[in-house]
């Protein structure tokens, strides 16, 4: 009976992990396409390029949470007048019933907050879920990069989703991840997508 | 052989095309069956894991021990879940989108499980192939048929497409879950209808 047991679980786990392999790149251009893409082009309103397209890969050694350390970002860029005006890439923040993956767009003359687009989350429909609304996002925007995004409960500038605090803290850590990890890599972000076209 | 395949096959067209005789999966069906494409790509998935575990199934059918068969039953359903899961997000992501939680939900759906106790557990491959195969085609045409006829009355479109006048009022209530099980009941009222006419 194990014997009977483990192979057919055993059999089962290949073939998962098999289809997982190979659909994984296929995954990621459809993620890309249908819900990074709309949030990006939100964000980054009013760019002269497609971000989509001159997106470019940065490895770099993340602090902690949020993506792998030592791991690829995807650093997305907005040009206007052939020169560099933004910059988005996404983060992960703990919301409350899952990671809440967050697109921060970086104005980089102003050096603040252009806005941001919520990508997959796990959220309570009608709670949580809310976090996608433009009235609570418009709230990131203009936020200076030196500080940290909190909610007005814990001493911050963020209005909260009612009844949703908790996915608000999770919006809220991804984007002050957003600016640790701007800060520290400032200018190997920078370098990358300087040029257009590059 | 030939017979019996095409039996087990057409079998599931009619005298037990879920879920109108066939009485199970009811859940999924109400919630798909808002728009015709929805209903579509849920009964195209179901079937693809109906006829897999089926075939598992009952290639594994002597194996088994039967003490433990229907936690076996469950591994290879969810197995086949996950597989097509995967996929959908890959190739057809908006309708993942659209089909959500209840794609997951295929595995604890009782056609499946229940082809798989009731006829795959004892029948050779090829005919839980063939039973797997009609029934799954007879869920995909109800469902399609279901999704057709709320999307038309309820928002007046097919598919997509409007194919009502522009004087149409949509009637909001078929896409609702009461809507759903009227719709669902007069159907199945109609079948038995149908079905008294022809063994009459």
């Amino acid at each position: 009976m194990i014997v009977v047991l483990a192979a057919i679980t055993g059999a089962s786990g290949l073939l998962l992990a098999g289809v997982n392999q190979g659909t994984k790149d296929q995954r990621k251009k459809q993620l890309l396409e249908y819900v990074k893409g709309p949030a990006l082009t939100e964000v980054l309103m009013g760019s002269e390029n497609q971000p989509l397209d001159d997106v470019k890969e940065l490895e770099v050694k993340v602090a902690e949470g949020g993506a792998d350390a030592g791991s690829v970002v995807d650093i997305f860029p907005a040009y206007k007048n052939g020169e560099l005006w933004a910059v988005a890439f996404e983060m992960v923040g703990k919301g409350y019933g899952g990671e809440i993956g967050v697109i921060v767009g970086i104005d980089v003359t102003e050096e603040e907050l252009l806005g941001i687009g919520i990508t997959t989350h796990k959220e309570t429909p009608g709670l949580g879920a809310r976090i996608r609304e433009k009235g609570f996002r418009s709230g990131f925007q203009g936020l200076a990069l030196s500080g940290a995004a909190k909610v007005k409960a814990d001493g911050g500038e963020v209005d909260a989703v009612s009844g949703a605090t908790i996915s608000s803290r999770g919006v809220c850590e991804a984007v002050s991840q957003a600016f640790d990890f701007y800060r520290e890599n400032k200018e190997k972000i920078l370098a990358s997508v300087a040029e257009q076209g590059s | 052989m030939e017979g019996s395949l095409v039996q087990e096959f057409k079998k599931g067209l009619w005298e037990e095309i879920p879920p109108f005789r066939l009485v199970l999966g009811l859940c999924p069906v109400l919630a798909v069956t808002k728009a015709a494409d929805t209903g579509l790509g849920m009964g195209i998935a179901a079937t693809f894991v109906l006829v897999f575990s089926n075939v598992i199934v009952s290639l594994l059918r002597n194996v088994i021990p039967n003490k433990v068969r229907i936690a076996c039953y469950i591994v290879v359903i969810a197995t086949f879940v996950v597989v097509t899961e995967l996929v959908m997000q890959a190739y057809t992501y908006p309708l993942y989108e659209a089909l959500g939680i209840f794609i997951p939900l295929i595995v604890v759906n009782c056609i499946i499980l229940g082809r798989a106790e009731a006829f795959a557990g004892k029948n050779p491959v090829l005919l839980s192939a063939a039973d797997g195969l009609g029934i799954g085609l007879g869920f995909t045409l109800s469902l399609t048929l279901l999704g057709s006829l709320r999307e038309v009355f309820g928002e007046g479109t097919l598919f997509g497409q409007a194919v009502m006048g522009s004087s149409f009022e949509p009637f909001a209530f078929m896409v609702q879950a009461p809507g759903a099980f009227v719709c669902l009941g007069i159907l199945l009222g109609l079948m038995n209808i149908v079905e008294a006419v022809r063994t009459r």
